[in-house]
């Protein structure tokens, strides 16, 4: 189905500035929403602070369609950056391309550096499913972090001990 | 002029901050996964690999300033050690069949692998990532890589103990934990990158820890789920079957909402706050 070039697997590039600055208006709401495009959000969904802590979490509130939402907003782990990608249409196309659309190339449109996670019926909590998939971004470093061969000595010295 | 205008589809990426340094277009390479050795995308850019992973809620959509984005989904491009993608590969290179250790092979030769193209474009990582657990000869001006065994075992005793630590230190839910179920934390995460044969069991085996306890320690964990073929398109054939399949499941649950990711263990990892036998 794909060819075998690497231009054809695509290309995300992080590299170009994205110059609109999303932080602080990034929400994860508890429910699906039937429709991707622009809309009027600020108009209707006014977030503020509800006085509360929980767990070291500042809790927010905020209502959507007649239902109180409460969410907490956390920040990206240090290192790490938010991006909005958008698709970049390709303007050429080889003729023996199986196109699906278009071409499977991204762009920063715009960044991010917190998301706000929305609970509809429970205050935030560090248990929270979706906060504690960002844990996976520490164990990930921890995991991958390539390993030198003084680090391999380290270990048989401490078999060596046992 | 705002952010969106002509945007035609939108994803959430969350990726190491790479600064706005020169112009580098990072390729998606199509690579084997390591432990299921089905097509997998990962992606390069300044000269270090990555892999990418989704998280989502079972109902879950997006405002992004004034834009509504109908798909939950958060994606992360995580740095991936080399070592583990270029593991299956440089096993199949050396042949090794019972006691001898295999052959010495030329990292070029041991990169061509057929229908992965991708491969090429790590010759250079390939060659300073891989030394930690190969034997290497030089002969004139060629390089030979072997994997080699100890030095491999080694390797995954190492990275077992640094999950460990680091597991410790990630909240109370681990700390409290027992030393020895941390360990089989530490050892099911990193099977979601070895194949069975030969690594992981030679490592449960090195450890004393029953290698069936290590893969099943989540439930639903275990078999390795094809939805890894994780670039940013989407819905994919298989990928959206997985997860409407997903979505029914969630869907009759009660009230803890579930977080649905590809990758089945970490899933399991991450989103329970408790992992006592129930």
């Amino acid at each position: 189905m794909l060819d075998e070039t690497s231009e054809s697997q695509g290309t995300i590039n992080l590299c170009s500035s994205a110059p609109v600055d999303l932080t602080n208006e990034v929400h994860q709401l508890p429910c699906c929403i039937k429709y991707s495009g622009p809309s009027a959000i600020s108009h209707y969904f006014k977030p503020r602070p509800a006085g509360i802590e929980i767990e070291g979490l500042a809790v927010e509130e905020a209502y959507f369609r007649g239902r109180k939402l409460q969410g907490t907003t956390v920040m990206l782990p240090e290192g790490f950056c938010g991006y909005v990608l958008g698709r970049k249409v390709s303007h050429k196309r080889k003729a023996s391309q199986m196109s699906e659309g278009n071409s499977n190339c991204w762009e920063p449109t715009a960044r991010f550096q917190n998301i706000t996670c929305w609970n509809h019926d429970s205050l935030p909590s560090h248990d929270d499913a979706f906060l504690r998939s960002f844990h996976w971004l520490a164990v990930s470093k921890a995991l991958h972090k390539p390993v030198t061969p003084e680090d391999l000595e380290s270990v048989s010295i401490t078999k060596e001990l046992e | 002029m705002v952010w969106f205008d002509g945007v035609d589809e939108i994803r959430l990426l969350v990726a190491p901050d790479s600064g706005a340094s020169g112009s580098e277009m990072g390729p998606l390479l199509s690579l084997r996964h390591p432990k299921s050795g089905s097509r997998t995308c990962y992606h390069l850019n300044g000269g270090t690999l990555h892999e990418l992973q989704w998280f989502k809620r079972s109902y879950g959509s997006w405002f992004l300033g004034d834009y509504v984005c109908e798909d939950g989904r958060l994606y992360t491009a995580t740095p991936i050690d080399p070592v583990f993608v270029l593991l299956p590969v440089f096993e199949e290179a050396r042949m090794k069949k019972g006691d001898n250790p295999g052959k010495l092979r030329l990292l070029d030769e041991i990169l061509s692998v057929d229908g992965y193209p991708g491969y090429q474009n790590l010759m250079s990582i390939a060659e300073s990532s891989m030394r930690v657990v190969c034997e290497i000869k030089e002969i004139g001006s060629s390089k030979f890589f072997r994997l080699d065994d100890a030095k491999v075992l080694t390797w995954l005793h190492y990275k077992v103990l640094q999950l460990k630590d680091t597991l410790r230190t990630l909240d109370k839910n681990y700390a409290v934990q027992n030393d020895k179920d941390t360990l089989i934390d530490a050892v099911s995460i990193l099977a979601e990158y070895l194949k069975e044969e030969p690594w992981l069991e030679l490592l449960c085996n090195h450890l004393k820890l029953d290698l069936q306890e290590a893969i099943l320690k989540a439930p639903g964990s275990g078999k390795f789920q094809s939805a890894e073929e994780g670039s940013l398109d989407y819905p994919c054939a298989t990928q959206a079957k997985s997860a409407g399949e997903k979505r029914t499941r969630s869907g009759k649950q009660a009230k803890k909402e579930k977080v649905e990711t590809n990758s089945q263990n970490i899933k399991d990892m991450f989103c329970r706050a408790s992992r006592k036998k129930s």
